[in-house]
């Protein structure tokens, strides 16, 4: 085995530990796991395992209001304004104070959740963007296969610099979203 | 007769297109099939938009129970989801007789330990795409004798490029880089550990040392949560491939498949290493779109799909016979190679070999 071949094994080792250790992470953090975690704290039964019922609550209680939580925040097209769908141009910049349409085709917000919502909901032209983060950066060359302009307007300091580097190179390999 | 197919997750690919693709085949010979989906996980508005929402109907609109007792159904098919099994498989004493078919789609543990709460009296049957996930299930059900049902491959949409040739293929490999600058590759599958996501991250390396320029499209992982997507990015940074890699998290058929080509067109290929699939639908698609694949050897493949020079079955844990296998594509797939694939890809899992194969137990 030459010196490429050793290098790429061990790469692909290490990639199945993190994938191994990764899907224990998720499981255990599961409601699932938990809840059977706490469960498994009452036995053997005895008085003491009355000690469990409160702490059931608990959990349940916690989780109930994150799914809530998450769900209050999230938005769907239904929420946006009718105009976010008639303009084919997106900005998204976090500095503004308010959602805004200019002119009769370029729609503006600094809600990421609402970006989000207008990108999944129908074709746009033109995004441009002055940040970006993850849920943004995943969208990026999907949005170019439709034919949409990505326009980056992100300074170092607002992204994290594999984001940033990654939607950069897919602005310099496409051609205007064309491949 | 009235058919409704029933499964939990509504995602853009994988088992919830394979229910479309059967409904529209079901369609066409005038049986109504309806689709329901206890969850939308981005299917509806791909399905709004283009327009086709028909007679599919989601969890967070209609109750299944409704469904079931409005659609006045002959059979209902449920899809890995015991949860509708069971609600599919209790009628009310006043509601028609139908009959309830469990169809087993999903080949990991995990995913098959429901098999052993199933009360197995209340089924029709149990349907698997493959004669491999027939034998899973009958390690845990030995009573059982599932049915093949085979997968529908939409060949109206996934076919070779008319503009595909022998010559394309020695221009690629001539390296003439004013014609053709780069190799696209492509993987297509859910951002999880099944797939094995992280592998393919590592096999763009790879071929990235091998051959300069390349472009590896992962196509998948829309619901992916937001620290898998972290870790994507980050794992492409650490291996210096962001320039090179390409995440599109959901797509249309017609994209896929024009992809499909341009990566066959391009002197790549598509990247498979799942740890397991109970068909391999993504690689049916690619085959015949006429783009060789390079695959983990599983089973189910060597079952689906014949000995070709288009797909090149390696042990994924072995990169030296991943090298080998995309320097083979150096070489190039013949037209007759193409031809063969997809004649025998369309013949055996087109719309009417699956109308034929869902008929004959319907009617026992």
């Amino acid at each position: 085995m030459d010196n490429s071949a050793k290098t790429h094994l061990i790469r692909l080792l290490q990639a199945d530990v993190e994938s191994a250790r990764a899907e224990t992470e998720a499981m255990r953090s599961s409601i699932r796991y938990r809840l059977g975690d706490v469960l498994l704290q009452a036995l053997p039964l005895s008085f003491r395992s009355f000690r469990v019922i409160p702490r059931l609550l608990a959990l349940l209680l916690t989780h109930r209001r994150n799914v809530r939580s998450t769900r209050s925040a999230a938005v769907t097209a239904e929420h946006l304004p009718a105009g976010a769908f008639q303009c084919s141009d997106v900005v998204f910049k976090p500095t503004l104070s308010q959602w805004l349409i200019v002119g009769n085709n370029s729609w503006e917000t600094n809600n990421e959740a609402a970006l989000l919502a207008r990108l999944d909901a129908g074709p746009v032209k033109r995004l441009t963007l002055y940040a970006i983060t993850e849920p943004i950066a995943r969208r990026l060359a999907r949005l170019q296969w439709q034919g949409c302009v990505v326009v980056l307007h992100v300074s170092d300091k607002n992204s994290q610099a594999p984001l940033l580097r990654y939607a950069q190179a897919l602005c310099m390999n496409s051609n205007n979203g064309l491949v | 007769m009235k058919v409704l197919y029933a499964y939990r997750y509504g995602i853009v690919g994988g088992v919830s297109t394979q229910l479309l693709l059967r409904q529209q085949a079901l369609h066409d010979i005038g049986w109504l099939c309806d689709v329901f989906f206890s969850q939308d996980n981005g299917l509806k508005s791909v399905l709004n938009a283009a327009e086709n929402l028909g007679r599919i109907f989601f969890g967070a609109d209609v109750r299944f129970s409704t469904l079931l007792k409005r659609g006045g159904y002959d059979h209902v098919v449920v899809i890995d989801t015991p949860e509708l099994l069971l609600a599919a498989s209790q009628p009310r004493w006043w509601q028609a007789k139908r009959k309830v078919w469990l169809d087993v789609h999903t080949t990991t543990t995990t995913g098959l330990s429901y098999l052993g709460q199933v009360n197995l009296a209340s089924l029709a049957g149990v349907m698997v795409p493959t004669a491999y996930s027939a034998e899973l299930v009958r390690q845990r059900l030995p009573a059982v004798n599932p049915v093949v049902m085979p997968n529908v491959i939409d060949g109206r949409v996934f076919f070779p490029s008319e503009h595909a040739s022998d010559s394309a293929a020695a221009a690629v490999n001539s390296h003439d880089a004013s014609r053709l600058p780069l190799r696209e590759f492509v993987w297509v599958g859910k951002l999880d550990s099944h797939k094995n996501w992280r592998l393919a991250l590592v096999y763009a390396s790879l071929l990235q040392d091998l051959f300069t320029h390349i472009r590896f499209t992962l196509v998948g992982g829309y619901t992916a949560p937001a620290e898998v997507g972290q870790a994507f990015f980050s794992m492409a940074d650490q291996l210096g491939i962001l320039s090179s890699v390409r995440w599109v998290d959901r797509i249309d058929n017609t994209l896929l498949a024009d992809a499909y080509r341009r990566c066959a067109a391009s002197g790549g290929a598509m990247v498979v290493t799942s740890r397991d699939e109970s068909f391999g639908m993504a690689v049916a698609e690619a085959l015949m779109c006429g783009c060789p694949v390079i695959s983990n050897d599983l089973p189910v493949f060597r079952e689906v799909f014949p000995p070709s020079p288009m797909m090149q079955r390696v042990d994924i844990w072995q990169p030296e016979q991943f090298e080998q296998a995309a320097l083979a594509l150096v070489a190039g797939v013949s037209r007759d190679d193409v031809a063969a694939m997809y004649t025998h890809l369309t013949n055996a899992y087109g719309p009417r070999a699956f109308r034929q194969a869902f008929e004959q137990p319907l009617y026992t």
